[in-house]
């Protein structure tokens, strides 16, 4: 069950990435940037289209080796369910929830019908090229079942956003807290697809995300209060790390945690920051947590709106200045959140002993910064780790390292199946007891997750799609 | 171009398929058959959105191993072309069949599979990691086919 939750979090990847693309289009475009017309426009088209681009994007990240052609079936599938439930009901509007279950559908389909195999239709490209067709006819029978059943789950959703919104600043209160309680399972995107692209509407328009963008002054309630806590509180938890380090040690650990800070700060990926203590210190991480809560919802209470395309950081709040209301208090604000975080982190570093980075016992080698990590979402940090934690690969290009894990892997005869999963390399092996966990932490990997007698788990780091292809070459 | 031994082929005899598959829906739903407007309705979201198939068709047809993220940087890049260049030139007729959606679909489905096979690898600095590799292809793409949009917005007739 989390594994199938953690697979389609990790399939929403693909279609969030290209967020920040319509962001940027619509605010450098808008008269009160770079007053572009046509790239407002091209801007906003890609919003209007957010939901095929979701239908694409999951069924492709939930196909085996991300095939095209499940991005293809995906687009069709979606198609075909709006147009068909649109026929039978015209009050029906899937929206990117209808374009959500198609690319799960999709996905799951194709996985499985891609399977068939049938010589003499090779020359569509065999069993995928049927499950495409498949999945069309498919699609048109399941239209029929969403024109009717589709009523009662818009019924269900909008009473859902009715409650929310009744909350107020308290739902944004825990909307913030399981947000981040999410983080170690990279299930926060299942949450932030509702709020940001289902919840609420205006002019037709649905998600706070949405909303914000196309001028809705009541939006933007649930992103606000992130600009704080990742400005301001997580970079001033990194530096309490940095000096909270063993002097010898101080240099190296302020190259990452640093340059963690400054991405934060810059861009609101926090990532990096928060697996370099969640594991180490989960009381700290539910202080985070609850911090986080605590923000979303003074800001909130206080009126405070404003929005991202990409994640809180300085690039989206200058973007954005203009869309924002009361948008400046949140930099006052955020420099209250960056004491508390300042003090608490240090003074429980320091009066715990918790061993964060640079605080290791002597004699043990620089492990990394989260250990196992559990989030595909994790993205920066493992390349910094490398800079500090492995000079000695440095060096070495991407094919002779992807060499030695094949060799540390127990060769090419032991590697049934291969995938790289954005920060992991999927695996299926014969012989689990060849696995040189010596040898490819050696090689760069900062965790190896033994899953049963066959599959296994090797956390590479972003590398990890080129670290594959290269790997293939020596299979 | 076909980096998999004919995979761009098979791929259009796919949508090809799929074309026929929708056109038989439609058709069938047509009052002269057996009046479904149903049918009519889900061959016609098969049919009017030809050439945003072609697009990602095309795109993951070039792509190296038909990788998906070509198909999604096509689907955008081909939006792009159309907004964009309608909103330079207010008179062309961007219609389910027209001309234009026809080309726009066919430009961007190419783009996208060689932006693919140009910058799947691409790195970028850490702190813009997340976009490296294949999320920077939607990116490249959706900016090139600005740039295409700006020259038809102005030169299509």
């Amino acid at each position: 069950m989390l594994g199938q939750l953690q697979r389609i979090g990790k399939a929403l990847m693909l279609p969030i990435a290209v967020l920040p693309v319509a962001g940027l289009l619509l605010r450098l475009g808008q008269p009160d940037t770079l007053n572009i017309p046509f790239m407002a426009a091209a801007g906003s088209a890609v919003f209007n289209f957010l939901p095929l681009l979701f239908a694409i994007g999951i069924a492709v990240g939930l196909a085996k080796e991300n095939h095209g052609l499940a991005g293809l079936a995906g687009f069709v599938s979606f198609e075909v369910l709006s147009y068909g439930s649109t026929a039978i009901n015209s009050a029906n509007n899937l929206g990117y929830l209808g374009a959500i279950v198609a690319g799960l559908l999709t996905g799951w389909l194709f996985n499985r019908l891609s399977q068939v195999k049938l010589k003499s239709l090779e020359f569509l490209g065999g069993g995928r090229g049927i499950a495409v067709i498949l999945i069309t006819l498919l699609s048109v029978v399941i239209s029929i079942v969403f024109g009717y059943i589709w009523p009662f789950v818009q019924d269900a959703f909008n009473a859902l956003g009715h409650w929310l919104g009744a909350t107020g600043a308290i739902g944004a209160g825990f909307y913030g807290l399981f947000n981040r309680l999410l983080i170690p399972f990279g299930l926060h995107h299942v949450i932030n697809t509702y709020i940001w692209f289902v919840y609420g509407s205006y002019h037709g328009v649905t998600g706070d995300l949405n909303r914000f963008f196309a001028g809705d002054p009541t939006a933007g309630g649930y992103m606000a209060g992130f600009f704080p806590i990742m400005m301001f509180g997580l970079p001033s938890a990194a530096l309490a790390m940095i000096l909270a380090a063993r002097p010898e040690r101080r240099k190296a650990v302020a190259g990452v945690l640093g340059s963690a800070a400054f991405t934060a700060f810059l861009t609101g990926v926090t990532e990096p920051i928060e697996f370099a203590f969640m594991f180490l210190a989960p009381l700290l991480f539910l202080f985070h947590a609850i911090l986080t809560g605590i923000s979303m919802f003074v800001v909130y209470a206080l009126g405070i709106r404003d929005g991202f395309t990409f994640s809180a950081g300085l690039i989206d709040y200058i973007l954005n200045r203009n869309h924002a209301t009361h948008g400046w208090w949140l930099i006052p604000i955020g420099l209250v959140v960056g004491v508390i975080y300042f003090l608490v982190f240090y003074f429980s570093i320091k009066i715990f002993d918790i061993k964060t980075p640079g605080r290791e016992n002597e004699g043990v080698e620089f492990a990394g910064m989260g250990g196992f990590i559990l989030d595909e979402y994790q993205v920066a940090s493992d390349e910094p780790v490398q800079a500090v934690g492995r000079l000695a690969t440095q060096d070495n290009s991407m094919s002779q390292q992807a060499r030695g894990y094949v060799m540390a892997l127990g060769g090419a005869g032991n590697i049934a199946e291969i995938e790289a999963c954005t920060t992991r390399l999927r695996l299926n092996l014969k012989d689990m007891s060849q696995i040189d966990e010596a040898q490819l932490k050696k090689l760069g990997a900062s965790g190896v997750m033994k899953l049963n007698q066959h599959s296994a788990q090797v956390v590479v780091g972003t590398i990890a799609d080129m670290l594959v292809d290269e790997m293939k070459q020596f299979m | 171009m076909q980096t998999q031994n004919g995979s761009l082929m098979k791929i259009v005899f796919l949508m090809a398929v799929v074309f026929f598959v929708g056109a038989i829906l439609y058709w069938a739903g047509l009052p002269g058959a057996l009046h479904i407007p149903f049918l009519v309705s889900v061959g016609y979201a098969v049919l009017s959105n030809y050439a945003a198939i072609l697009s990602i068709g095309i795109a993951i047809g070039i792509a190296k191993e038909n990788q998906g993220a070509a198909g999604l940087a096509a689907f955008l890049g081909y939006e792009v072309i159309i907004q964009g260049a309608t909103a330079i030139s207010k008179t062309i007729d961007a219609s389910d069949k027209s001309a234009f959606v026809l080309v726009a679909g066919l430009i961007s489905g190419v783009l996208a599979g060689f932006m693919y096979n140009r910058f799947y690898k691409t790195k970028l600095p850490t702190w813009l990691g997340f976009f490296g590799g294949r999320r920077f292809v939607p990116l490249v793409t959706a900016f090139a086919s600005l740039f295409i949009a700006l020259i038809l917005g102005h030169t299509w007739h």
